[in-house]
């Protein structure tokens, strides 16, 4: 799948292409999306168009995070719908990843003086 | 009847009247031959005749008589009363106040004579009283000197006699102490002839060398002062025989009542014997009083012994109390942890509560659930014969053998088909029967298979309490008993299953004996006609509610809340039949595209189920699970490989919707699956977490074609 992205500064914000991300597509997105987590990459990812999410899309998600913290990276989530942000809670997933609301709060919560 | 008196005076007046009669008869013959002088004479003679006997009125009759007799037979004129002349007249006036006065006169001589008769009779009477006192003085007198003299002359003789006759010995003594009379008795007891002791003084005869000296004292003592010490009364002492043998005496010495020198009298009686049996007595009395001490001192070590074997024995009865304490405690663990597992509480189509009132003493009464993949139960309930650990443990092991056959012929079944109850029992029985026979013990068992889905309840009873059953559409209660024995009464058995089908709302009762037989006062049973009373009224309330009931009657009844045997039973109701609102099948290949395809289906048919709507959160949630169920299958069922085939079967009740999948892939064991870390660190294995966090339950499990199948309920918010 292809996955749009800008360069905000050293940002790296990118949109998850799908409205659904679950066993079927999660590996293709994982593929697709490991370009973008290069090293020292802060990644914002948007999910505003996501409806729906299963065990293999937050997979794919934790993996994300893994490399990117393996790397010195890191990563913010946003655009959440409703529906995805409970089945991050019911694993507690909203612990784990900085989530915002919009993408231009996740580009600030990156710090200022980058934008 | 005349008293008396009258009667002599009724004789009087007759006395007048005939001597009248016999004067005039005599004298009137003689009429001529007599001169009237005469006659007048004779009849006052009569007068004085009658006044003297009978007084002064017969007297006066006799005079009138005479007067009117003379007149009439012996004055001329004869024969009348008429008085011829005036001498006539005064002869007659004459006659008759003579005729009166004699009368009176002789009357009144007559009461003077009488008187004074009287008076000489009783001067005659005090004279013979006085005589006779006097002769009676007199003779008495006479009588006393005579007696007297008798006495005296009987009372020699007498003592004569007496001292001849004696039994005991009698000496008499002068003054001096001198022997002067020794009986035939003394001779006899002292061993010496009379006329060798007479004249000689006691103290050499009788008395022995000892007491010679006191003897003499005593003696001289009494002569001088005049004091007796030991005159009139009974002493004993010891006299000499000729033979100079001692013996003991008791004897009373008198003084002889007679003027002059004092002399006495010695009775002497021989009691060498009864000494000798007083000894004999004491001496026996001595070893009575021996043996009593040493038997007293036997008793009493007796008793000391047997304090002491009290006091141990209490001591081991306390030791047998704690070590039954324990007993019973071990016994009430290991009926808690083995026998009397928790009902199961999230069956569907079926609500079990069970009640479980344990006595201090342990008996073995046990229950236990088994629930099967097809939603049906198995209840097992029985009573091993016997108390405390043995029979605890004894149920533990039945329960076990029963849960063995279970799984032994669940395991061999090779159409997925679960085994029948009567094979379980039957497999079970086989396996510990000889054992049971060899402890001498039996089980009452009862084996009832519940399945919700084909509404049909199979029991195997081997002799316990029966399965009572209450008809939610009648009410009417009835109680089931099969027709097996007892497990363990003898080898090679094979048991029967009875089929009772039931409708929703039907409730079963499967309880123990300790329930039947709590007893009231009066030593009555609860009984089962009781308890189905109390059933039957309660029918309506949940399970939980009605087994309370049961209890609070029971021990209503019986008045006590410590029962001696276990209290045990199980309710089992099946559910009010749900209506089926909507359902719907799906069958998808093993490939991840068909994932939405699956979601959208599930979203489709919880979106437009009739009645009240499924919450947009209750319809993610559950698409959701089913979406991580069919993941499951597909990669750890089918392990990846396309092709598979997945069936989804989707059935909305009014208060849930309930999925199942079933699949012919591998069976999935949800307990092998770890916990997930929730930290971020793991990639994959967060479905299984999903689909129990999304829905409110999950079942994988076979069915009786060999389809593992997974069943998730979402309940639906009112």
């Amino acid at each position: 799948m292809e996955i749009v992205f800008d360069k905000v500064g050293d940002l790296t914000v990118a949109a998850v292409p799908v409205e659904e991300l679950d066993a079927s597509n999660a590996g293709e997105f994982k593929r697709d999306v490991a370009p973008l987590l290069e090293a020292n990459t802060k990644l914002v990812l948007d999910l505003s168009r996501l409806h729906f999410v299963d065990s293999s899309g937050l997979g794919a998600f934790i993996s994300c995070l893994r490399k990117l913290n393996a790397s010195g990276g890191d990563i913010k989530l946003c655009g959440m719908s409703k529906q995805v942000r409970g089945v991050f809670e019911l694993v507690r997933l909203h612990r784990v990843f900085d989530i915002c609301a919009t993408i231009e709060e996740a580009v600030h919560a990156f710090g200022p003086k980058d934008s | 009847m005349l008293d008396g008196p009258l009667r002599r005076k009724g004789a009087g007046y007759l006395a007048a009247v005939l001597g009248t009669t016999v004067v005039t008869a005599i004298g009137a013959p003689f009429r001529t031959a007599l001169n009237e002088t005469t006659v007048a004479l004779a009849f006052l003679f009569l007068v004085l005749f009658v006044a003297a006997r009978w007084g002064r009125w017969p007297a006066v009759v006799a005079s009138l008589l005479g007067v009117l007799s003379f007149d009439f037979f012996f004055l001329p004129p004869l024969y009348t009363l008429i008085v011829a002349d005036l001498e006539k007249g005064v002869e007659l006036a004459a006659f008759l106040a003579a005729a009166l006065t004699l009368g009176e006169w002789s009357a009144r001589a007559t009461r003077h004579v009488a008187e004074a008769e009287a008076g000489r009779t009783e001067a005659t009477k005090a004279a013979e009283k006085v005589r006779d006192t006097y002769t009676v003085l007199v003779e008495g007198m006479i009588s006393a000197a005579r007696m007297a003299e008798a006495e005296v002359r009987s009372d020699e003789a007498r003592r004569a006699a007496t001292m001849q006759a004696s039994l005991d010995a009698i000496v008499t003594l002068d003054a001096r102490g001198a022997i002067t009379e020794f009986n035939p008795a003394a001779e006899q007891m002292f061993g010496r002839r009379r006329e060798d002791v007479l004249g000689r003084e006691i103290a050499d005869v009788i008395i022995p060398p000892s007491l010679r000296d006191r003897h003499r004292q005593g003696m001289a003592r009494y002569l001088e002062t005049g004091v007796p010490k030991v005159l009139d009364r009974r002493i004993e002492l010891r006299a000499l025989r000729a033979s100079g043998e001692e013996f003991p005496v008791e004897l009373v010495i008198a003084r002889i009542a007679l003027a002059g020198p004092p002399q006495f009298t010695g009775y002497i009686r021989d009691i060498t014997e009864r000494k000798r049996a007083e000894e004999a007595m004491r001496r026996l009395n001595v070893e009575l009083e021996e043996r009593v001490a040493a038997r007293t001192a036997q008793l009493e070590k007796a008793n000391r012994l047997k304090d002491e074997l009290i006091v141990r024995e209490q001591a081991a009865a306390a030791e047998l109390a704690s070590a039954r304490e324990r007993e019973g405690q071990i016994g009430f663990r290991i009926q808690q942890m083995l026998l009397l597992t928790q009902p199961p509480r999230d069956l569907s189509g079926l609500q079990v509560a069970a009640l479980t009132i344990p006595s201090q003493r342990v008996d073995g009464d046990f229950y236990g659930f088994f629930r099967h993949e097809n939603q049906s139960l198995d209840v097992i309930v029985a009573d091993v014969m016997g108390k405390g650990v043995p029979a605890a443990l004894l149920a533990a092991a039945t329960k076990t053998n029963v849960l063995e056959a279970l799984c032994h012929l669940t395991a061999l079944s090779t159409s997925g088909a679960l085994p029948e109850p009567k094979d379980i029992v039957t497999l079970a029985h086989a396996d510990m029967v000889g054992h049971l026979i060899d402890l001498e013990s039996f089980v009452t068992l009862a084996y009832a298979r519940l399945d919700p889905n084909r509404q049909m309840l199979h029991l195997v009873d081997c002799g316990h309490t029966g399965m009572m059953v209450v008809r939610a559409a009648t009410g009417r209660c009835e109680i089931l008993h099969g027709d097996n024995l007892p497990l363990g009464i003898r080898g090679g058995e094979s048991f029967s299953q009875i089929a009772v089908p039931f409708g929703p709302g039907d409730l079963f009762l499967f309880y123990s004996d300790g329930i039947t037989e709590m007893r009231d006062g009066s030593g009555e049973p609860f009984g089962a006609a009781r308890l189905s009373d109390c059933v039957r009224l309660n029918r309506t309330l949940e399970p939980e509610a009605l087994v309370e009931a049961i209890r609070r009657d029971v021990f209503a009844f019986a008045a006590s809340d410590t029962p001696n045997d276990d209290l045990t039973c199980v309710v089992i109701r099946a559910c009010e039949q749900e209506a089926l609102l909507a359902r719907a099948e799906l069958e998808i290949d093993s490939d991840y595209a068909n994932l939405r395809r699956v979601r959208e289906f599930v979203h489709a048919f919880s979106r437009d189920l009739p009645g009240s709507p499924v919450a947009e959160d209750d319809v993610a949630a559950l698409e959701l699970a089913v979406n991580e169920a069919v993941v499951n299958i597909m990669k750890h069922a089918y392990h990846g490989r396309p092709g598979q085939r997945i069936h989804l079967e989707l059935e909305a009740f009014p208060h849930r919707v309930a999925v199942r999948l079933d699949h012919l892939g591998d069976t999935f064991d949800p307990s092998a699956v770890l916990p997930p870390k929730l930290d971020g660190s793991q990639e994959s294995g967060l479905g299984m977490y999903l689909i129990t966090k999304s829905v409110d339950d999950v079942r994988f499990y076979r069915d009786e074609r060999g389809r593992n199948c997974i069943a998730l309920v979402k309940c639906r918010k009112p």
